[in-house]
């Protein structure tokens, strides 16, 4: 959809129109998800994640200068809401005593996982141990596939920092990926 | 230095072929004279492959029901009543997660002012108090001792510490058994020889007899070899270094002036007593 296009629902929604409003999160929801789900890990959680933001962006959506564009907006406001969850989630683990049947399920589980499925709980855990800058730089720029202007955008930092984030996460991946695929193997 | 750096922020970029063509060139040209950079391609690639193979786009594993759905669930949810606020905790952290989080380099620079605003604010206020009584008939009671006095033995002290740091890391490097592959890993070392060196610094600026000087002067000299050498080096540069400290004769000349230094300790101590 041209920019132009997005301008004039911004505008309707702002005036209160339901309908421009839902033509926005038609327009964004997929990738909003993908960028939820690249955080928090799970589809349960990453639905709930974008409903909420969604819920946060009509509810201030008066105050949305423009500025920035819509999406860079809105992804912002899903990175909050996804790495509040997260932290939530680590949080009520650390509490939690482990289930042993659950946890030998998910041990037979993987065991019985194809290669590809295992690549892909490597990949996700490798992104899980990066610092939050990294992480959030990696899941945007390098899962997600935005430009680095618009991670600069959504993560209020320069293009530089994502740059510089983004190379040292991939190396640290790198390495993280390496060391599982030893253990693997 | 400038550009290399530049560059090689622009290694993923052009390893996923979104760099335009003037960029293109620089980095091309660049890659054909940097090991490191090559290297560092060669990383990313090998990351961008794995992740590539295993990608999968999240919101295509929901179908298309859920979708059509979906913004029918935000509808209910905005008709609810605007009653589940939201955590106190989680606007706090909203609030401060560009900065804190993303921003952790301005975070610091703005604690630290804030530190020493404090810290000056405390000592603009605080008003010089006057010694107490005791103090005072002490110090017309024994002249002699003033700090001045004292510094000597603080020294003595840290000089000690100073050549007994280093003759065990000498003493690690001459002794050190190389691995089968011939490489010998420097970490420790590395982190040791880099304390001594702060040290070696701060010794320059105090007065030193001339035998110490020359001696923390060779001693720096390989210290700072020691420190800029590579983590995981091999058996030549080893053999190196042991050159100098035995051309040097270091270790014989830390063990004197070891001893020198406790001499004078003790006879201190002595007419102390």
């Amino acid at each position: 959809m041209p920019a132009v296009d997005e301008r004039n629902l911004v505008l309707l929604a702002k005036e209160g129109d339901r309908a421009a409003f839902r033509s926005l999160v038609e327009l964004h929801m997929r990738k909003a998800y993908d960028i939820a789900f690249g955080v928090v890990n799970n589809h349960a959680d990453a639905e709930d994640v974008v409903q909420e933001s969604f819920v946060r962006v009509y509810r201030a959506i008066g105050s949305f200068r423009g500025d920035s564009q819509f999406g860079t907006w809105l992804y912002r406001i899903v990175m909050n809401v996804a790495l509040n969850r997260a932290s939530a989630v680590r949080s009520r683990a650390r509490f939690e005593v482990p289930n042993v049947h659950e946890s030998v399920l998910h041990q037979t589980q993987a065991r019985t996982m194809p290669v590809e499925d295992d690549l892909q709980y490597h990949i996700e855990r490798a992104v899980h141990e990066l610092p939050t800058l990294q992480r959030a730089v990696v899941i945007l720029r390098h899962i997600n596939g935005l430009s680095t202007k618009q991670v600069s955008g959504i993560l209020k930092c320069s293009e530089g920092t994502v740059k510089t984030h983004l190379h040292r996460g991939l190396k640290k991946m790198k390495m993280l990926l390496s060391y599982l695929e030893e253990n693997r193997s | 230095m400038m550009e290399h750096r530049k560059i090689r922020l622009s290694l993923y970029d052009y390893a996923r072929g979104e760099v335009d063509e003037t960029m293109r060139g620089l980095v091309s040209l660049h890659l054909a004279e940097c090991d490191r950079c090559r290297g560092e391609l060669e990383e990313l690639q090998s990351v961008i492959a794995i992740t590539g193979r295993a990608r999968r786009s999240p919101s295509g594993e929901r179908g298309e029901e859920f979708w059509r759905e979906f913004p029918f669930a935000i509808e209910e949810k905005l008709a609810q009543p605007q009653s589940a606020k939201r955590n106190l905790a989680d606007m706090f952290r909203d609030f401060m997660r560009p900065l804190f989080v993303y921003r952790r380099r301005s975070a610091g620079f703005l604690a630290a002012g804030l530190a020493l605003g404090v810290i000056a604010g405390i000592m603009l206020t605080q008003k010089p108090d006057s010694p107490p009584l005791q103090e005072v008939a002490q110090n017309v009671a024994r002249p002699e001792a003033t700090p001045a006095s004292t510094a000597p033995v603080l020294e003595v002290d840290r000089m000690q510490r100073y050549f007994r740091k280093s003759r065990m890391l000498l003493v690690g490097i001459e002794n050190m058994k190389t691995a089968a592959d011939g490489q010998v890993d420097f970490a420790v070392e590395r982190h040791a020889s880099r304390e001594l060196l702060q040290e070696a610094r701060y010794f320059k600026y105090q007065p030193l007899d001339s035998r110490s000087a020359k001696l923390i002067g060779d001693l720096e000299k390989i210290l700072i070899e020691l420190a800029t050498i590579k983590e995981e080096t091999g058996l030549p540069n080893v053999e190196i270094l042991r050159g100098g400290i035995q051309q040097e004769n270091l270790l014989f000349k830390i063990r004197m002036a070891e001893a020198i230094y406790d001499t004078s300790k003790f006879m201190k101590s002595n007419y102390n007593y």
